[in-house]
């Protein structure tokens, strides 16, 4: 991990590339493998969480405090995070039963895990999902979805093929926004003509250097996954937000910065009341400055989405603005959670047990993040784009073709 | 990506470069990361905003270069790579190739070898492989076979499965890979207790890529394995090539006591495979599925959409556990049409009648009028009916209401509040008052409903007028608060009649004050002068106050109003009521009265409110009047009403 002189110390990856089947040194080991005690399968749904810091906090009390659910296991490469988390949910339940895991392939590897709670860096999503997928989990995945557009198709493709029931993890896409979408699906204001919104910038190439060693409790080499090797500096792997340059989330490698992190809220939301989350835009717009027209979108019923206005959600339809109304009925042809779940976690558990697609489905939240991916492609290339959402690739241009997806480091294929 | 602007010039300046060999190139073959990241960045732009193939190809040839460059860094090459990976061709494919054998350059290599694709990449892929000794590289070179697709690589990739460090890449590729040589490889393999699982889910994978029914014994060895993502992936394929082996093999795992055997039996037919086909089988055998399951079995069902449930789940519609009954009433009222409307009529269960309100199809509100005829069914239908916004069953609701069979008469009261039109007032009407004690309640709040929705001019009213001479006396309070409510020119006839009649002059008198327009203003403001006591008067001038501001009188007679009102006004409280009004007013004839309610210390705050909306409404109207008023204000211990005045009496001096 460490540079010598001008070269790259060789990696030395023996200890992670035979996968899940080598024994990683556990931070706590306790019942790591089919806990004593623990009620039988059918009578609650068990859960598995990998990444427990940041977003995994929150959605990890969600599991806790739904009856249905008991979380079996926690994965995280920080070990703070890890142990912090193994308190928790310790505390939680009153025991000492919780399993703890630095390598997230151990614990899918457990049979009685039902389902898998994925909130790590973006760039690890897909690798997680469709790990667990494959391995007979249903999973719970933090937005955005993806890296890339393509593996957003392959976690589609892998659901289906096993039987897999994946949300997306977006809370405010009706937390927030969706009264606004019933609003404007309501008819009242006639059809809408375009959607409005930008949820912040595009993700930087990161050119940081070596920044040392990697702390003690810190696996780097599993938090670097499937992105190309790098050297390990804190502003790379650090949590914080924005594209500030001192976080994950500022570089091209491991995010799609925030136009695919708030885009889940505010592009999902968009596309959720707009009725598009099933498919995607014809052609990308790149903005342009001069003339003060913002990036935009065009769909093929003739709608379109304008990247502007910051994260306040807006539509115009041939009737007006709406405006949110409360209460407000939901329209008939509006999705929403199932049963009267306010969340998307109690409604992930709920079609966990009927088998129905939950509200962010797999297929909407990569319809989301594709939407997201061609917003930060426009950007890069800054020219228009033609797209074909059924193809899901770009047309007439093999350029941005390549964009479309992302060869993966050595140990991590999808 | 967009650069930083301090890298704009530089950008500039590398753009009217000649792209080939010029320093730009031999910076990012010398690059480190930690560098001023500026030169890279521009090149990176260069790329990404690349226009036409000489473009292209031009600075292709300058990242080759960069590639060979003797003073190149792995930094630098690896950014050359990355570049490469948008703009490559097979040119560059030899210079990536000597990249491939160590890690993490080899990494680099093969961003841009995935992304140019083609035989001559994949044979440089292939090479590698051969001649690659870490196993990092060899892993990587393995998935990048595997997501080229390249089939000509099975048997050099199977034979790495023999090494321990490789053998999850080489299943995972082989599967990735697919066909029959990839199964076959698969099939003979054997590998160690800790790889099994990996090398069935290789197996599936590799199958699925080939036509159903060629693999059949590999999908139904597999649909029983114990591992469920691999099972559930056998028992789909199997499903959607022998439906009726799929639905068979469903029911086992669905009478079975695993509940993540019912959950793959559930996912398989939520997500459709096996078509109609497995549908009708399956609901043909679900006897054999426990009681506590078929629940579960329907709601699947349901959210398919498939026809072919609808059987099952009419058959549960008089299940006795309420948990299959509220699944069956979700899923016939989804699924059915309208010939599903007795069936459900006939469940006693509340939860029909959001099922069938929630019910789209053509027919659906005709059958449920139809049911008006079954006694037994009608309280249901009618709620159905009101909850649709079927109009169209007005007309039988009034005739149901005429006869003598009573049943559901107050849901019909009900309903007809929110159903009934001007049109059926002539029926209606005279069927509300002889509406018995127990139904009138309901009948009177339907009028009444009827009554306010109709807009200025209906009639309905017209239709009550005879019936006040005949009703009881809590009738005739009843009529006169309608009047008011009514507002029209008979209803006002009404009323003025009967303020002549002593024992109801009161009741009369307030259905007045309430007017919902404007046109009993000027009956009320004589009351106020002329009224028989004190009380009488104050409640005209109160009701005056209140309602001219109503529709009817124009801006003019408005302000004529409000002046004769004024006139009788001696107490604060209506002081604040004739305020009111005024502030939405635009006459000037209504400044003096603000100003001389400004000495007033009980209502000075609302007189000075109602100033400033005046004066700022009427600004571009300089009148004496107005003049004064803004004059006035400027005394004000307030400062926004001093403020607003200054405004305008500086812009009446730019007039």
């Amino acid at each position: 991990m460490q540079q010598v002189g001008n070269e790259w110390t060789r990696r030395r990856f023996l200890a992670t590339v035979g996968g899940a089947a080598v024994a990683f040194p556990h931070i706590i080991t306790s019942k790591a493998l089919g806990a004593a005690g623990v009620p039988a399968a059918s009578e609650r749904i068990t859960v598995g969480a990998i990444g427990v810091g940041g977003m995994g906090t929150g959605n990890l009390g969600q599991f806790l405090n739904d009856a249905r659910v008991r979380v079996l296991a926690v994965c995280d490469v920080s070990h703070g995070a890890a142990n912090g988390a193994r308190n928790r949910v310790n505390g939680h339940y009153r025991n000492q039963d919780c399993a703890v895991y630095e390598d997230y392939r151990e614990l899918v590897a457990r049979r009685d895990i039902d389902v898998v709670m994925c909130a790590t860096p973006d760039h690890t999503h897909a690798q997680i999902s469709i790990d667990a997928m494959r391995a007979g989990k249903d999973v719970y995945c933090e937005k955005p979805l993806t890296l890339t557009i393509g593996e957003g198709r392959k976690m589609v493709e892998t659901a289906r093929r096993y039987g897999r029931v994946l949300s997306g993890g977006s809370q405010r896409v009706i937390g927030d926004y969706g009264r606004l979408a019933s609003a404007a699906r309501s008819g009242r204001y006639g059809r809408i003509l375009t959607g409005q919104g930008d949820p912040g910038r595009s993700p930087m190439r990161c050119y940081l250097g070596d920044g040392g060693p990697a702390p003690e409790g810190f696996n780097y080499d599993l938090w670097l996954g499937p992105a190309p090797w790098a050297p390990y500096h804190p502003y790379r792997v650090g949590n914080a937000y924005n594209v500030s340059g001192r976080g994950f989330r500022s570089w091209y490698d491991y995010s799609g910065g925030m136009t695919t992190d708030w885009g889940g809220h505010i592009f999902g939301a968009l596309l959720h009341g707009m009725g598009l989350d099933h498919t995607g835009p014809t052609l990308m717009v790149p903005a342009d400055p001069v003339a003060k027209r913002p990036l935009v979108a065009m769909f093929a019923n003739g709608m379109e989405l304008h990247v502007t206005g910051g994260r306040r959600v807006n539509y115009r339809c041939e009737g007006g603005v709406p405006q949110p109304l409360n209460p407000e009925p939901v329209p008939p042809e509006l999705r929403w959670y199932e049963n009267g779940a306010n969340h998307p976690i109690p409604d992930l558990i709920q079609c966990v047990r009927t088998r129905k697609r939950p509200f962010q489905d797999v297929e909407y939240a990569h319809r989301t993040a594709t939407f997201c991916h061609l917003v930060n492609i426009c950007r890069q290339l800054n020219r228009p784009l033609n797209w074909d959402p059924d193809k899901e690739d770009f047309v007439g241009d093999p350029e941005a073709s390549r964009l479309v997806d992302r060869p993966r480091r050595g140990p991590w294929q999808i | 990506m967009r650069m930083a602007l301090g890298a704009w010039g530089l950008a500039v300046l590398i753009g009217m470069l000649p792209a080939r060999a010029d320093e730009g190139w031999v910076r990012v073959a010398v690059y480190r990361l930690g560098d001023d990241p500026a030169v890279v960045q521009a090149l990176f732009t260069r790329v990404d905003e690349a226009s036409g193939a000489d473009d292209v190809k031009a600075i292709e040839a300058g990242l080759i270069e960069a590639l060979g460059h003797p003073e190149a860094t792995d930094d630098g090459r690896a950014l050359a790579a990355r570049m490469l990976a948008q703009v490559g061709s097979e040119r560059s494919v030899p210079a990536l190739a000597g990249m491939l054998a160590d890690e993490p350059l080899s990494t680099y290599a093969r961003l841009a070898l995935e992304r140019i694709g083609g035989p001559v990449s994949v044979s440089a892929l292939r090479a590698a492989l051969v001649d690659a000794s870490e196993t990092v590289a060899k892993a990587g070179l393995i998935g990048s076979l595997a997501s080229l697709g390249d089939r000509e690589s099975v048997s050099a990739i199977a034979v790495l499965a023999d090494d321990p460090a490789l053998v999850p890449f080489s299943l995972r590729a082989l599967g990735r890979i697919g066909g029959t040589e990839a199964l076959d490889a698969l099939e003979g393999m054997t590998v160690s207790d800790a790889w099994e699982t990996a090398r069935r889910r290789a197996l599936i994978e590799a199958a699925r890529s080939l036509p159903p029914k060629a693999v059949l014994p590999v999908f139904r060895r597999l649909a029983g394995d114990e591992d469920p993502g691999i099972a559930g992936a056998a028992l789909s394929a199997l499903a959607d090539a022998v439906p009726d082996e799929g639905a068979e093999r469903m029911i086992e795992a669905l009478a079975g006591p695993g509940e993540a055997a019912i959950r793959i039996a559930l996912s398989v037919l939520a997500e459709g495979f096996g078509g109609t086909a497995l549908v009708s089988r399956l609901a043909g055998r679900l006897d054999a599925v426990p009681e506590a399951v078929r629940p579960r079995v329907l709601v699947v069902l349901g959210h398919r959409d498939d026809p072919a449930a609808l059987p099952l789940a009419r058959a549960g519609l008089q299940a006795d556990d309420a948990a299959a009954r509220g699944v069956a009433i979700e899923v016939v009222a989804r699924l059915g049409g309208a010939d599903m409307v007795p069936a459900l009529l006939e469940v006693n269960d509340r939860r029909v009648l959001d099922a069938l309100a929630r019910m789209d199809g053509e027919g659906i509100d005709a059958r449920l009028i139809a049911a008006l005829d079954q006694p037994e069914q009608r309280t249901l239908a009618v709620e159905v009916l009101a909850r649709r916004g079927v109009r169209a069953a007005v007309p039988r609701f009034l005739e149901i209401l005429a006869g003598s069979d009573t049943e559901g008469f107050t849901e019909i009261w009900q309903a007809l509040r929110s159903l009934a039109g001007d049109e059926h007032a002539k029926t209606m009407v005279p069927l509300v008052f002889k509406a018995d004690s127990a139904e009138q309640g309901a009948a009177l709040a339907a009028l009444r409903s009827l009554v306010a929705r109709t807009e200025p001019g209906s009639a309905v009213f017209n239709e009550v007028v005879p019936h006040f001479a005949t009703v009881p006396e809590s009738g005739k309070d009843f009529i006169l608060d309608l009047a008011a409510v009514a507002a029209t020119p008979a209803a006002l006839t009404l009323v003025e009649d009967v303020l002549e009649d002593p024992a109801l002059r009161g009741r009369a008198l307030r259905a007045l004050a309430a007017w919902r327009t404007g046109i009993a203003v000027p009956r009320l403001l004589t009351l106020a002068a002329e009224g028989s006591d004190e009380s009488e008067r104050l409640i005209a001038l109160r009701g005056a106050l209140r309602t001219v501001s109503g529709p009817g009188p124009s801006e003019s007679e408005r302000a004529v109003y409000l002046i004769e009102a004024a006139g009788h006004i001696s107490r604060p409280e209506e002081k604040r009521l004739l305020l009111a009004a005024v502030s939405s007013s635009r006459d000037p004839r209504l400044a003096p009265i603000i100003g001389e309610w400004f000495g007033d210390s009980d209502v000075r705050e609302e007189a000075e409110l109602a100033a400033r909306d005046l004066v700022w409404n009427l600004r571009a109207n300089a009148s004496p009047a107005l003049r004064e008023l803004a004059s006035k204000m400027l005394e004000s211990p307030t400062e926004e009403t001093v403020k607003m005045a200054r405004q305008v009496i500086d812009f009446w001096k730019q007039q």
